[in-house]
Formats: structure tokens, C-alpha cells, sequence
């Protein structure tokens, strides 16, 4: 059999040895989409004013490519709704990058998914968030679970490697481990778990998202499942944002039995890019907009912004030293790093902090009580915002308040102040 | 004052792992059982994957597992070579790293890339003895969301 020459790299990093680089990038291409999905952290659906050209975007790619970038994920809103679309996949994959997609699937036909491959695409990670009518509940779209999973069909039909993910909350949790069974009919490789961060449209929703003690359940059902998956030849890894050194924690982080890999702290703009549809450019795709634009790529170069900005560089330097809070004190600090950067900043406002940690409320579980998160000022309502939430440590067999409205996973939307009462964050 | 790292030791009877502690007794931070020699030599040996997971994990920041998934693992694994965490004989090129069970196989570029025997997909039903049932979902008893929301741009 001929052989290609190998154009790919090796996909895991040594993140020690390794000078900083933007090797993983995330691409939102436009925030057009073709869902209204009620915990959208870029709250998609209508393109951004001055969304990169084709034109742009594959001068985008070129910079990419030379910049050392080896994989790049293109996301929206929907990213196959700009009109450049498959010309940009083309691009990336010429130059030797390697190219995913990340998408709702309700537009992926059959049609589309052969070309998305003919063009050189991958991988694709379709966003599943539970059972039928909790999928559609929380994309407010009836029949979009079943758009899913054609999704998954036609992409896999077509030659393309099918993932999962799945963001955790409070409207879907109960359906993680039937879910499982569904997923594996479908034949995927792998599955993304992660929390629902209070991030754009989630941020509206405050029932809709996990408390801190609910990780005392969820986490360790993650790593179960993980380990089940094992035997299906499916590959189960949680998100940025979930874990963090619990006693399954070797489990959830590794890809193999007996390995003990391990959280190592937020690598946003050390490995890690996001490009917003505009062409202003962050450190991770989930990064709050408005602290975290180091550029925009109409302004400067890639390579420029990547360098010198201090917003893509605010990780580089972090230590123990820019923790508060509980996460300042921890066992782990030195390690962690405070988890998640946006997840944290999405909670209490700046980063450093982050309630989300198993190992946390567990501690807190042993004192008998638990963090709850009480909202505060709400979002402005702009892509990738956030509101700030207040850390109330009460009883852990305290009373829940929220626990009325989460049974059948229904989501309360809160009612947001107009953006010039917005308190500044 | 920067801190810096402490080594992480393993635990013998659970999964979590514990910080360093030289002037205390090494013992686990979740369940109070010792710290022992097997895992923490193996753990030490393996500083350069730790530091891989980690990005690993970073990649795929809540936009889903990107570019190539890992493998399956094979429990009784001799050779794993390219490090794709699938072993020969299942790996049908044990140095390629894109070349295991599952992984993308494109059309026509000459390469089994899944090993499944031909260039490209194929459904697995074709070539696996048990291929699995598919899962009906018994569709809601009501309607379950709000009237779709109008065209997007």
C-alpha cells in the first residue's frame, strides 16, 4: 500500500519543554448560527458587525500555519454558515494543519459532511446536552436531538472521525449516564464532558447551572463512566472546567489505566488561541470578550498579538502568588493554578478563585458544609459575558432552593438590567 | 513570594493524588492511605506525559475533543510504538500515530487509516461480528420546547 508522507504531528504536547506557541486555536468563524441554544456562552445566532471575509479568513490561515499552529477547531455560532467556510478548511489542511469542527449538526447533511472531508476536515465534535426532549429543550428547537444525530451519520459516513461533548447543569445531569448508551450507538470515539459555566445566555439562567456541591455527585459519576467507556473503546475526558484533584482524579485526566496524569493549570495563551468571528483575538475561546481581547488581526499580525499583548499573556507568569480564596490556600495551588480562567471569572468576576472544584467541596463536605452561589449583578447581555455571583458557605444538608424548578430541568430565565446599569466588573 | 510546585504522590487505594509533604507524613489527602513506592516511582517516571495531559485537557476547552481522538487502550498492550494508545496487532501501523481503530479514514489517499482493511469508511456493521444495536429514544409524551425560533441569518 502507498504511503503518504506524514503530514500530521503528534497531537499531545509537552507543555514543559515546549517554548509557548499558539498550537491549539479555536476559530469562531461567524457567530451566525442556526440555533438559539439557551446556555450559549457566546450567545450565537446573528453574525457579529464586520465579520472576517473570506478573504481575511484565509490570510487568517496562512498566519496560523506559520505561527506553528497544528490544530485548529472551527466553531460559531455555526461555522459552516460563512461563506468561506470549506475554503478555509482547505487552507488549513494544505499547510499541514490539522482541522476540527466543533458543531450543533443541524445543518451537517450528508452533502456537506462529504465535502467538509473532501475539503480535509478531520474530526468533527458534535454538541449533544442530553436525552431527546432535554436536548431540545435546553437548544429550544424541537427535533434538534434528531438533527444530531444525523449529524453524526452523515459526518462518520463520510470518512470523518465522530466526538461528542456535552456541557453539565442542572436541566441535564440525570440524563449523562443513558446518554452514554446513546452516544455509543452512534459510534462515537470520544466524548467532552464540562460544566456550564454562568457564561453569556447561561448567565441569565442561574437555576440552570451546577452548585459547587453538586460536583460531589456528578464528578464522580464522570469518572465511572470513564472508566465503563474504557471498555467500549471510547475515550471519555472531561473539559477544563470540571474536576481538579479529587480522588478519581488520575482517572478522569488519563488516557490510560495507571496513568496518572493530571490538571495543570489554564494554558490560555500559552498553547492555547481563540479568534472571535470579528478577528479579535484571545488567549481561549471562552475567555470574557472584554477582559480578555489582546487584538484584533485587521490591527495587527498574529504573531504580533500573540507576543505582545499583555491579554494573551496574562498565563505565562501566573502563580500561587495571583490565586485568593479558598484557592490561594490550597494543597493543590501550586499545581492548579486556580482551574479554569474563564470559568472562575465568569463566577466571581476575575480569575484566581473558582468555586468549581471537586477537591474543594469536598473539603467543605467534611467540615458539613457547602459553597452556594448567589447571583449578583447580571450579565450586560454581550457575547461572552458575564454577571458575578456571591459565595454563601452554609450547612451542607442545608435547604435548596433551586431544587423546585431543576426536576424536570426547567429553565428560569432571569430578568437583565439594561446594559448602562450593568454593574462594571 | 512564588511557591513552588510540590511533586504530586500517588495513592495505593484511590485514584487522587496528594501534594508533597517532607516535613509530614505522606499520606492521602482524600482517604488517609499511605502514599506507597509503586505508584510515586511510576509517576515520577512519567513527568513529560503529566505535562502532556495537561495540554490535552487545555485543547479541548468545552469546544469538544478536537483533531485526533485517542484510541482505544488495550489492557494487555506489549508495543505501543507511535504512542496512539493502540497497540499491534490491533494497530495495523504501530508507527503512525494516525493510524489505529477509529481514526478518520478519508477516501482515496492510499492510507487505512482506521484499519479496517480498505482506504476510506466503511460501516462497521460490514466488518464487525456484534456491531451495536441502535437505541431508540421513545420520543416525548408532550411538546417538550417552544416553537423553533425564527430562520438564522
Amino acid at each position: 500500500m502507498s504511503r503518504k508522507p506524514a503530514t500530521g504531528h503528534r497531537r499531545r504536547l509537552d507543555v514543559v519543554a515546549t517554548a509557548h506557541a499558539p498550537v491549539y486555536v479555536v476559530w469562531e468563524l461567524t457567530l451566525a448560527c442556526d440555533h438559539a441554544c439557551t446556555h450559549c456562552g457566546s450567545r450565537a445566532g446573528v453574525a457579529r458587525e464586520h465579520e472576517l471575509t473570506t478573504d481575511e479568513a484565509l490570510g487568517v490561515a496562512a498566519q496560523l500555519a506559520d505561527a506553528g499552529a497544528r490544530e485548529v477547531i472551527l466553531i460559531g455560532g455555526e461555522a459552516y454558515l460563512h461563506d468561506g467556510f470549506l475554503d478555509v478548511v482547505r487552507a488549513l489542511a494544505r499547510r499541514g494543519v490539522t482541522v476540527g469542527l466543533t458543531t450543533g449538526g443541524r445543518g451537517v447533511t450528508a452533502e456537506l459532511a462529504r465535502d467538509m472531508a473532501a475539503a480535509g476536515l478531520r474530526q468533527a465534535s458534535v454538541s449533544v446536552d442530553g436525552l431527546e426532549a432535554t436536548h431540545d429543550r435546553m437548544r429550544h428547537l424541537r427535533g434538534s436531538f434528531a438533527g444530531t444525530m444525523a449529524a453524526l451519520a452523515n459526518l462518520r459516513a463520510a470518512g470523518v472521525a465522530i466526538t461528542a461533548n456535552t456541557n453539565l447543569n442542572r436541566s441535564n445531569h440525570r440524563d449523562l449516564e443513558p446518554l452514554y448508551d446513546v452516544l455509543r450507538a452512534q459510534g462515537i470515539v470520544a466524548w467532552q464532558l464540562q460544566l456550564t459555566a454562568p457564561l453569556g445566555r447561561a448567565a441569565d439562567r442561574v437555576q440552570m447551572i451546577l452548585q459547587p456541591w453538586d460536583l460531589l455527585d456528578v464528578v464522580p459519576r464522570v469518572a465511572a463512566l470513564k472508566q465503563r467507556a474504557r471498555g467500549d473503546g471510547i475515550t471519555i475526558m472531561p473539559g477544563n472546567n470540571l474536576g481538579y484533584f479529587g480522588p478519581e482524579e488520575t482517572v478522569l485526566r488519563s488516557l490510560r489505566p495507571g496513568d496518572a496524569d493530571h490538571w495543570r493549570g489554564c494554558q490560555a495563551g500559552k498553547f492555547v488561541m481563540g479568534i472571535e468571528s470579528d478577528g479579535a483575538v484571545k488567549g481561549c475561546p471562552s475567555l470574557q470578550t472584554r477582559h480578555y481581547v489582546g487584538g484584533n488581526l485587521r490591527d495587527a499580525s498574529l504573531a504580533a498579538i500573540w507576543k505582545d499583548s499583555p491579554e494573551l499573556g496574562f498565563n505565562r507568569a501566573r502563580t500561587v502568588d495571583d490565586l485568593w480564596g479558598f484557592c490561594r490556600t490550597c494543597d493543590f495551588a501550586a499545581e492548579c493554578l486556580g482551574g479554569c480562567t474563564f470559568t472562575a471569572h465568569s463566577i466571581l468576576g476575575r480569575p484566581g478563585n473558582n468555586p468549581y472544584c471537586h477537591y474543594r467541596a469536598r473539603v467543605h463536605a467534611k467540615r458539613g458544609e457547602r459553597e452556594r452561589l448567589v447571583p449578583g449583578a447580571a450579565a450586560p447581555g454581550l457575547p461572552f459575558d458575564n454577571g458575578v455571583f456571591d459565595i454563601v458557605v452554609e450547612p451542607l444538608d442545608a435547604a435548596d432552593p433551586d431544587a423546585a424548578l431543576t426536576g424536570d430541568g426547567d429553565l428560569v430565565q432571569i430578568t437583565r438590567r439594561p446594559a448602562r446599569r450593568s454593574v462594571e466588573q | 513570594m512564588s511557591r513552588s510546585a510540590p511533586s504530586l504522590l500517588a495513592c495505593a487505594a484511590c485514584d487522587g493524588l496528594s501534594p508533597s509533604r517532607p516535613a509530614g507524613r505522606h499520606v492521602c489527602v482524600h482517604c488517609d492511605a499511605p502514599l506507597t513506592a509503586p505508584r510515586f516511582g511510576a509517576l515520577r517516571a512519567i513527568g513529560r506525559t503529566l505535562a502532556a495531559g495537561g495540554a490535552l485537557v487545555t485543547l479541548m476547552a468545552c469546544y469538544g475533543m478536537v483533531a485526533r481522538p485517542m484510541g482505544p487502550y488495550d489492557a494487555d498492550c506489549v508495543s505501543d510504538n507511535d504512542r496512539d494508545t493502540v497497540c499491534a496487532p490491533r494497530d495495523c501501523d504501530d508507527t503512525r500515530a494516525d493510524v489505529f481503530p477509529g481514526a478518520a479514514d478519508p477516501d482515496l489517499d492510499g492510507i487505512d487509516q482506521n484499519c479496517d482493511g480498505v482506504d476510506g469508511w466503511r460501516d462497521p456493521a460490514e466488518v464487525a461480528v456484534d456491531p451495536p444495536a441502535p437505541q431508540m429514544i421513545e420520543p416525548p409524551s408532550e411538546p417538550a420546547t417552544d416553537p423553533p425560533p425564527p430562520a438564522s441569518p
